[in-house]
């Protein structure tokens, strides 16, 4: 099915352990950047008569899967690695245009997944 | 991001958003702003209007008490060894400005925002980017502080077995918590105290979020439970001085996560639980486990710190490329870190007991305020104000063609006493209006909580005017994710449901209606051109359309209107939160 997907950039933002565990997948054509905080060390801080909460930090990196069997072995694992969120979420966007393109969570279906990375 | 008072962490300016409260009840915002803020917080008890368990004195406590909350932040960040490692990081890229824009200039006349892409392969691919000496060092810089901050939240384990996420910035916020706490109870009573903290439940505040930080206390001994007046009330008083010894790292070579310290300072309190006479005896004891821990008290860590600090103040002052502004900023917020140290040796209790802090410290700490208006102001600033941002349009006629969004005055609030303040408020104005938002766009894009939506798209237009370079943004970095429903909640609380829909004017119901956040109208050009037509279409609409940056309220019925456009579906989708 991903065989004859096209190579493509993805780019996904997870809590810091989901990121350095699609960091450390051995997929081949598959290069993965440095992770980066989502938030800023510049944000104000949490707001102390809001119901604003102190929120985990999460990471985004970025992704060239050079070949369509890259894409579609990142898609298998990372869908193997979605039972380890407790209650956080995987967002998958396109790095080039920033269009979201789904939201994971430990409860996605393979369909789910399917669509997000074989469009 | 919505509040009516916030910190920033690049310049140290409180911010204050009058707007978001009501119109009528402008006069006592501002008169609760200025007795909050000044050296007379006393007053605020005189101005609650109203019974204790009303909906407005309730929402006039809990302002009061977060400006109190905020000038606890002012504090640490400045005397703590971590505030001042953060506030190192922005100046280290205020340092750099000059340079980088020099750089860009001579090359492909661009930056790409974040910088810390410059330095990942992956990302200069995807993005076409030739990465240069200068942006690539800062973009090194940056990377390290990240790194830092996530290495910093980590899990604690305390004695009992609970598990607690623990950071400097959950510590900050655990100290400014405590210490608005003690001044509501000081300034407004215990009543006025327990009104604000009510107004803050309803708000979804709990104190679920400083629960670590209880356990800690109990777990080494430092806080007791007791029932006062048939409440069950724990004292933190002692506690305090943990997370102050926790927050003094070492951050020059090797850098301490305060997250490790205050486990090992806690864990080493907890193996020999004594019973301590006061605050003093706890910083004591903790300046002897840091020395036998770190070969240095915490008192010989700030010392050291400061000297740190000095020896970088020495380079920089010689330094020909390092711009003015970072400069004289630099050694205002040195000098005035020493008077703190000075203070705090002469009387520790000022920074250690938070009643003390209360009465004898917080109304002497005089940020700098900028007053916001999200929506913009129509003319000048008031009398003896700067303006920071705002915006004259050479095409418009000049009375609805300039206006103002943040305005500042050295003057006000007015402070008589003696004050912690900043030497040269004319050099941080400097800051504000060019180096500090830059440096946003340089470590986030334009993905940031601020108070001022408005100072990121200011600065890169003034890059391209000014400076003659383009920003391009990282797509991933190139809005704000907002918590609609956080900015929901709160625009209803303070607004006391009073709440109208900004799309067709009709009264909306407390619970049904949707937040529009300001990124959401300018994510695309068929989003600016439906703003167009929503203002009326004309040469008026336009320029509304550039001056509105408030969040937007629409009911029902008009969002769904909105939501049936692909194009308003995919902005709102850029510009939300759904983590």
């Amino acid at each position: 099915m991903g065989e004859g997907t096209k190579a493509r950039a993805l780019a996904i933002e997870a809590p810091p352990a989901f990121i350095e565990a699609v960091r450390a997948l051995s997929v081949e054509g598959l290069a993965v950047s440095e992770p980066s905080l989502a938030g800023s060390s510049a944000d104000i801080l949490d707001s102390p008569a809001g119901g604003d909460r102190i929120r985990p930090i999460r990471e985004v990196v970025t992704i060239l899967a050079r070949t369509g069997k890259a894409v579609a072995e990142l898609g298998h694992k990372v869908g193997q690695l979605l039972p380890t969120l407790s209650g956080q979420v995987v967002v998958v966007t396109d790095p080039v245009t920033g269009r979201r393109l789904g939201v994971l969570s430990a409860g996605s279906t393979e369909e789910d997944i399917r669509k997000l990375f074989w469009p | 991001m919505i509040s009516t008072v916030s910190l920033d962490p690049a310049s140290l300016v409180l911010n204050f958003e009058g707007s978001i409260f009501r119109e009528q009840d402008g006069d006592w915002v501002n008169d609760m702003f200025t007795a909050a803020c000044s050296d007379t917080p006393l007053l605020c008890s005189t101005l609650l209007d109203g019974p204790y368990d009303s909906p407005k004195v309730g929402l006039q406590a809990s302002f009061a008490s977060s400006i109190w909350h905020e000038k606890r932040h002012f504090l640490d960040l400045i005397l703590t060894n971590y505030g001042a490692f953060r506030m190192r990081h922005f100046f280290q890229v205020y340092c750099n400005l000059g340079g980088l824009i020099h750089e860009a200039r001579e090359s492909d006349k661009e930056i790409f925002c974040p910088v810390d892409a410059y330095l990942d392969p992956v990302r200069c691919e995807v993005h076409g980017l030739n990465p240069r000496p200068r942006v690539s060092a800062l973009g090194g810089i940056l990377r390290k502080a990240k790194q830092f901050l996530v290495e910093d939240e980590r899990t604690l384990t305390l004695s009992s077995g609970t598990e607690c996420m623990v950071s400097g910035e959950a510590q900050l916020e655990a100290l400014a918590w405590y210490c608005q706490q003690s001044a509501a109870q000081l300034h407004l009573g215990l009543e006025g105290a327990r009104s604000a903290f009510r107004d803050m439940q309803k708000l979804g505040f709990s104190e679920s979020r400083y629960e670590w930080a209880t356990y800690l206390g109990l777990g080494a001994k430092l806080a007791q439970r007791k029932v006062i007046d048939k409440r069950d009330t724990l004292n933190v008083t002692a506690l305090m001085p943990l997370l102050v010894a926790s927050l003094m790292i070492r951050a020059s070579g090797k850098v301490q996560l305060p997250a490790n310290r205050l486990g090992r300072l806690s864990m080493e309190l907890s193996k020999e639980p004594r019973a301590f006479k006061g605050v003093e005896e706890v910083w004591d004891h903790l300046n002897k486990i840091a020395k036998q821990q770190w070969d240095r008290t915490a008192d010989e860590e700030l010392n050291a710190d400061y000297d740190h600090e000095s020896g970088l103040l020495d380079k920089i002052e010689v330094d020909e490329g390092v711009p003015d502004v970072a400069k004289a900023t630099f050694r205002d917020f040195h000098e005035l870190r020493g008077k703190l140290i000075a203070a705090f040796k002469e009387n520790p209790l000022l920074v250690l007991e938070p009643a003390h802090f209360a009465a004898k410290l917080m109304p002497r700490l005089r940020p700098l305020v900028v007053l916001n208006k999200s929506g913009g102001v129509l003319g000048l600033p008031p009398k003896g104000f700067w303006r920071i941002y705002g915006y004259m349009d050479p095409e418009a006629k000049e009375e609805d063609g300039r206006w103002w969004w943040s305005s500042m005055s050295p003057d006000w609030p007015p402070n008589k006493s003696g004050s912690f303040a900043f030497a040269h408020p004319e050099k941080w104005r400097d800051l504000l209006t060019e180096a500090a938002p830059a440096a946003k766009l340089l470590i986030n894009g334009r993905r940031h909580k601020t108070a001022m939506g408005a100072e990121l798209h200011f600065i890169q237009r003034w890059a391209e005017a000014q400076w003659g370079i383009q920003i391009r943004q990282d797509p991933l970095f190139e809005f704000p994710r907002e918590d609609c429903e956080e900015v929901a909640r709160t625009l209803r609380h303070v607004r006391l449901d009073d709440l109208v829909c900004d799309s067709c004017s009709k009264k909306v119901a407390e619970d049904k209606f949707s937040v529009l956040p300001p990124w959401f109208f300018r994510h695309s050009p068929q989003m600016l051109q439906l703003t167009h037509k929503a203002y009326g279409g004309n040469e008026a609409g336009r320029l509304r359309m550039i001056r509105d940056w408030a969040y937007w309220v629409v009911c029902p019925k008009c969002m769904d209107m909105l939501t049936k456009l692909p194009f308003a579906r995919e902005a709102l989708e850029a510009t939300t939160d759904v983590t």
